[in-house]
C-alpha cells in the first residue's frame, strides 16, 4: 500500500492493487462521523456489446441490463435482502448505474468493519432466479414510468439522443418497458461474470478510518475468495460520427414553462491527465463565458429570461464527451440567439484574462468544497480512477492552465454544427 | 466538541461552532416569522429580492463577481417552512484559505457581503428599488407555477394542503401568485423593517474560527433597534380524523398515491422519539414495511415511503404506482399500518429502525447546514434536544411505545394524482 499525498489540500489517499486485481483506496478524513464506501465496476449502460472472456463471438445484451443487474444484486441466496443485512448494522445502502459505471455503496457511523464485509460479500455473490428476475420487471417498469413523467429527465435524455447518432449512450440507462422484458437470469449472469471481476472494479473508503486496518480487512476478505485472473474485457464500441443526430427536438408535456437544454458533442476525448486538462480548460472557459457572473448570464437574467438555476456542465470521458447548457425559460429562441452571439464572439476573440482568472479561482474553490463531503470525495475519486486519472491532479492542472489553452479549447469545442437543442414545451391545456 | 457557543443581544442570537473538520467555513443567518395568509406572499419574496443586490454590490452581476472573487464562495437565499413558521434563510459557504495558494481574510470578507445583502438593500422613495421588486415578482410567479412540474412533491403538497385546510399549515411556502401584484416596493420595505425589528434572529457560524472573533463583528453590523417577538401562535397538533378523498387529473404515465395521517404527537412530547421510530418502521428505510410489502413483495411501486413533519405531527405517505393498481396499493398500505397498530413488529425491525435513525442523526453532524438546521428546528418547536439525547431516547423506545402511539392514528386524507381517463370517483 502506498500513500498518495496532496500537500495543498492536506489530504492523503492510500492505494493498493490486490492480487486479484481489485484497486483499493482508503482516504482518511479526521473528525467525520460517517464512513462512506463505494464499490464500483467499470460497467454501465453503454457496454451493450462485448466479447465474454473465453468466447470468440461478440454478445449484444438487452438495453437496460446493467441497471437491471444492479437491482438484482440486492437479493441473496440465503433469502435475506441485502438492505436487511445492512440494516442490522445501522448502515444506509444504495446503488446507482450510470453510462459507464455501476456502484454499490453504504454509509454508516458504526460497525464499519461489518458493513465493509457485507458490501464486499454481497456484490461478489450474485444469486438470481427466474422468478425473482420476473418480479423485478414490475418494479423497474414503475421506475421507468416515473422518469417518463419527469420533464427534467425527458429534456436531458432527448438532448443526449439528439447529440449521438450511434453511440449507446443514447439508450436510456434503465432501458424501456419493452427491452427489460428480454432480460433473463442467464444474460444477467453473463454480464455479471464479464464485468464484476475484481480486476474491473475498485473500492473507495472515506471516513475517520485507519488506512492500515481498512486495507488489511479488504485484502483478507479478497484473499479468502477464489478469483482467477481475468483477461482484459473486449468492449466493442461503434465509431460515433462527428455530426449530431438532429439539430432540434421538441417534446410536449404538462409543464409550467419551457425547459431548454442544448450542448455540443466533443470529439476530443483523451484519457488520463490529458483528460483532466481538457475537462478543466473547457470548464473554466464555459464558466467564464456563461457562469453566473458572466456578462451573458447577467444579460439573460436581467431580461427575465432565466433564473439562477440556469447553468452549464461538461462531461469529458474517454468514451464520450459533451457540454450541456440549460434551464427553464419563457423564451428559448431569445436565449439561443443571445448565446449564439456570445459564443461566436468568444470563439473569435477569446475570453479576457480577468474572466479566466475569476473562473479558475471559482473552480478551485468548488473543488475544495467537494472535500467536505465523504460522498463527494468517494465518487470523484472513483470516477477519475476509472478514466485513468487522479482526482488529486485537478487542482494542479487548474493552476497550470493558461488563457491561451482555454481559448483554444473553446474554439475547438463550440462548433455550431456539433450542437443539438432539446426542448420540453408546455402542452396546450 | 459539537457544542455551539452562543451569545445573544437584542434577540439576535449568534451560535458559533469552532471546528477544524471542514475545508469550508459556513454562515447561516435566519429570520423567523409567523406563517400567515396576510404576510406569506411578500415574506417569501424577501430573500430572493435581497439576494439580487445591495448598496455595495448593487446588481446581481456585481454581487456574483464579489462572491467569485472569494474563490467561489456561495450565497443562497431561500424561504423555509418549518411547521407554521416561515424562515427567511441565508446560507454562505467560503473556502478556508489554508487550503488555497492565495487568498486571505476570506471569512471576514464573506461576512461583509452577507451582512450587506441582508441589511443594506437598494432603496428609493421609502421603498425597495421598484425595478428589482418587479423582476422578483415575475420570478416568483414562475417559481410558484413550476411546482406542478415535479409531480412527486406536488402530489405530497396537495395531500397535506387538503388535510390541513383552514390551518396555517396549509399555506404554501412561496405564498400566492394572485397576491403578488398587490406587493409594492413600499409595502414590502415596511414589512422588511418589521422583520428586522421583531424577528428572532439566529446566526450560525461553523468552521475554523474563534468565537470571540465572530461575536463582535456580527453584533456591530446587526446594530438595529429591536423589539424581538417572543410569543408565537401555538400550533394545533391533536386532530379528529376526517375522511377526505381528493383526486387531481393530469396527463401522466404513472399515478401518485399519497395518504395523510395525523400523528397527534407534539415535538415536545415524551412520545416524540416513539413517533419517529413508528414512522421509520413504516416507511423510511428499505427494511420498512412499505418498501418491503408494496415494492419488494408485490412489485407495485418503485418508491413507497412515509415522511414525518415533527413540527405539525403529520405523516405523509408517498407512492408512485401504476394507475390501475392504486386501489391495490392503498389496500396494502392500509394493511401494513394496521399491522403496526396490532404490534406485528419484529424485534429485528425495531433494532434496524433504531440503528437507522441513530445513523442518520450522527451523519447529519458531517454537514454544517444540517447542524444549524437541527438546532433551529429545536428552537422553533420549543424544545431543543441534543443529538446525544435523541439517540439515547431512540434506544429506549419499545414496541409497546410504538403501539401506544400508533393507536391514536387513522388515515385522514387519501389523495391520488392520475390520468384523465377512468373512473372519476376513484
Amino acid at each position: 500500500m502506498r500513500e498518495i499525498r496532496n500537500e495543498q489540500l492536506k489530504l492523503s489517499a492510500f492505494y493498493d492493487q490486490l492480487e486479484n486485481g481489485l484497486d483499493v483506496f482508503v482516504i482518511p478524513r479526521a473528525g467525520f462521523k460517517q464512513t462512506y464506501a463505494l464499490f464500483a465496476t467499470k460497467y454501465g449502460s453503454i457496454d451493450r456489446e462485448f466479447v465474454v472472456p473465453g468466447e470468440s463471438e461478440a454478445t449484444i445484451v438487452p438495453d437496460g441490463i446493467a441497471h437491471f443487474l444492479e437491482h438484482k444484486m440486492f437479493e441473496q441466496e440465503n433469502g435475506e435482502d441485502v438492505f436487511n443485512t445492512f440494516g442490522r448494522y445501522g448502515a444506509m445502502t444504495n446503488a446507482f448505474t450510470s453510462f459507464d459505471t455501476t456502484a454499490y455503496l453504504f454509509q454508516s457511523t458504526d460497525n464499519i468493519d461489518q458493513n465493509l464485509t457485507v458490501l464486499l460479500d454481497f456484490v461478489q455473490a450474485p444469486y438470481f432466479t427466474d422468478e425473482s428476475v420476473e418480479k423485478e420487471k414490475g418494479i423497474i417498469e414503475q421506475e421507468i414510468r416515473m422518469y417518463d413523467d419527469n420533464p427534467d429527465w425527458r429534456v436531458y435524455f432527448n438532448f443526449i439522443e439528439g447529440l449521438y447518432q450511434v453511440h449507446p449512450i443514447a439508450i436510456d440507462i434503465a432501458g424501456t418497458a419493452e427491452t427489460i422484458q428480454e432480460v433473463t437470469k442467464e444474460t444477467l449472469y453473463k454480464c455479471y461474470n464479464t464485468f464484476y471481476h475484481p480486476s474491473n472494479m475498485s473500492i473507495v473508503v472515506v471516513g475517520d478510518v485507519d488506512p492500515l486496518h481498512t486495507h488489511e480487512l479488504i485484502k483478507n476478505n479478497q484473499a479468502a475468495k477464489d478469483f482467477q485472473r481475468q483477461p482484459e474485457i473486449e468492449r466493442i464500441m461503434v465509431e460515433e460520427p462527428r455530426e449530431v443526430r438532429r439539430e432540434h427536438h421538441i417534446e410536449r408535456m404538462q409543464v409550467s414553462m419551457p425547459k431548454l437544454q442544448f450542448g455540443y458533442k466533443d470529439m476530443s476525448r483523451p484519457a488520463g491527465k490529458e483528460m483532466i486538462i481538457n475537462e478543466y480548460a473547457t470548464s473554466i472557459g464555459l464558466e467564464a463565458l456563461i457562469g453566473r457572473s458572466s456578462a451573458l448570464f447577467n444579460r439573460m437574467y436581467e431580461e427575465g429570461l432565466v433564473d439562477k438555476r440556469f447553468g452549464w456542465s461538461y462531461e469529458g470521458t474517454p468514451r464520450f464527451a459533451h457540454s450541456i447548457f440549460g434551464g427553464n425559460t419563457k423564451d428559448p429562441d431569445r436565449v439561443l440567439q443571445l448565446v449564439e452571439a456570445a459564443f461566436a464572439d468568444a470563439t473569435q476573440n477569446g475570453i479576457s484574462a480577468a474572466d479566466f482568472e475569476r473562473a479558475r479561482n471559482k473552480m478551485i474553490g468548488q473543488m475544495v468544497a467537494t472535500l467536505d463531503s465523504a460522498k463527494g470525495i468517494a465518487r470523484s475519486f472513483s470516477s477519475y480512477f476509472f478514466r485513468d486519472a487522479d482526482f488529486f491532479d485537478i487542482i494542479g492542472v487548474m493552476e497550470g492552465l493558461t488563457l491561451e489553452q482555454v481559448n483554444q479549447r473553446l474554439r475547438e469545442h463550440l462548433v455550431p454544427e456539433m450542437r443539438t437543442v432539446s426542448l420540453v414545451l408546455p402542452k396546450e391545456m | 466538541m459539537d457544542q455551539f457557543q452562543t451569545r445573544e443581544e437584542r434577540g439576535i442570537h449568534v451560535h458559533v461552532l469552532p471546528t477544524d473538520k471542514f475545508r469550508m467555513n459556513t454562515i447561516v443567518a435566519t429570520f423567523t416569522q409567523e406563517l400567515c395568509e396576510e404576510t406569506v406572499t411578500p415574506l417569501a419574496l424577501l430573500p430572493y429580492l435581497l439576494n439580487r443586490g445591495s448598496e455595495q454590490y448593487p446588481t446581481p452581476e456585481k454581487l456574483q463577481l464579489a462572491l467569485d472573487g472569494l474563490y467561489g464562495a456561495s450565497l443562497f437565499a431561500s424561504i423555509d417552512k418549518k411547521g407554521e413558521r416561515l424562515v427567511v434563510d441565508f446560507s454562505m459557504n467560503v473556502p478556508n484559505e489554508k487550503f488555497l495558494k492565495q487568498g486571505e481574510g476570506l471569512f471576514q470578507k464573506a461576512l461583509g457581503i452577507l451582512s450587506d445583502v441582508m441589511l443594506r438593500p437598494r432603496t428609493e422613495a421609502d421603498g425597495f428599488l421598484a425595478e428589482y421588486v418587479q423582476a422578483e415578482v415575475e420570478q416568483q410567479k414562475k417559481r410558484i407555477a413550476a411546482a406542478v412540474d415535479d409531480k412527486i412533491n406536488y402530489a405530497g403538497d396537495r395531500c397535506t394542503e387538503e388535510m390541513t385546510k383552514g390551518e396555517p399549515y396549509a399555506i404554501p411556502r412561496l405564498g400566492y401568485a394572485e397576491k403578488l401584484d398587490d406587493v409594492t416596493p413600499q409595502s414590502l420595505y415596511q414589512l422588511y423593517q418589521d422583520v428586522l425589528r421583531t424577528a428572532p434572529i439566529h446566526i450560525y457560524v461553523i468552521g475554523d474560527v474563534q468565537p470571540e472573533d465572530v461575536f463582535a463583528p456580527i453584533f456591530s453590523v446587526f446594530d438595529m433597534e429591536r423589539e424581538p417577538q417572543v410569543d408565537f401562535a401555538p400550533v394545533k397538533i391533536v386532530h379528529e380524523t376526517s375522511e377526505i378523498k381528493e383526486v387531481d387529473r393530469f396527463d401522466v404515465a404513472q399515478g401518485k398515491l399519497n395518504v395523510g395521517i395525523w400523528a397527534n404527537v407534539a415535538w415536545e412530547s415524551e412520545d416524540y422519539a416513539a413517533m419517529q421510530v413508528l414512522n421509520g418502521l413504516f416507511g423510511v428505510f428499505p427494511h420498512s414495511k412499505l418498501f418491503v410489502n408494496v415494492r419488494e413483495k408485490h412489485s407495485l411501486a418503485y418508491y413507497c415511503m412515509s415522511r414525518l413533519d415533527g413540527h405539525k405531527g403529520v405523516i405523509t405517505i408517498f407512492a408512485g404506482v401504476e394507475i390501475d393498481k392504486i386501489e391495490q396499493a392503498l389496500a396494502i398500505i392500509k394493511e401494513q399500518f394496521e399491522a403496526i397498530k396490532k404490534g406485528e413488529i419484529s424485534q429485528e425491525e425495531m433494532e434496524f429502525t433504531i440503528a437507522g435513525l441513530v445513523n442518520a442523526y450522527k451523519t447529519a453532524m458531517d454537514t454544517p447546514t444540517s447542524i444549524a438546521d437541527f438546532h433551529l428546528n429545536g428552537l422553533i418547536a420549543g424544545r431543543i434536544r441534543s443529538r446525544e439525547e435523541m439517540i439515547e431516547k431512540f434506544q429506549r423506545v419499545t414496541i409497546e411505545d410504538v403501539i401506544r402511539v400508533a393507536q391514536g392514528m387513522q388515515f385522514d386524507t387519501i389523495y391520488t394524482l392520475r390520468n384523465e381517463e377512468g373512473n372519476h370517483d376513484a
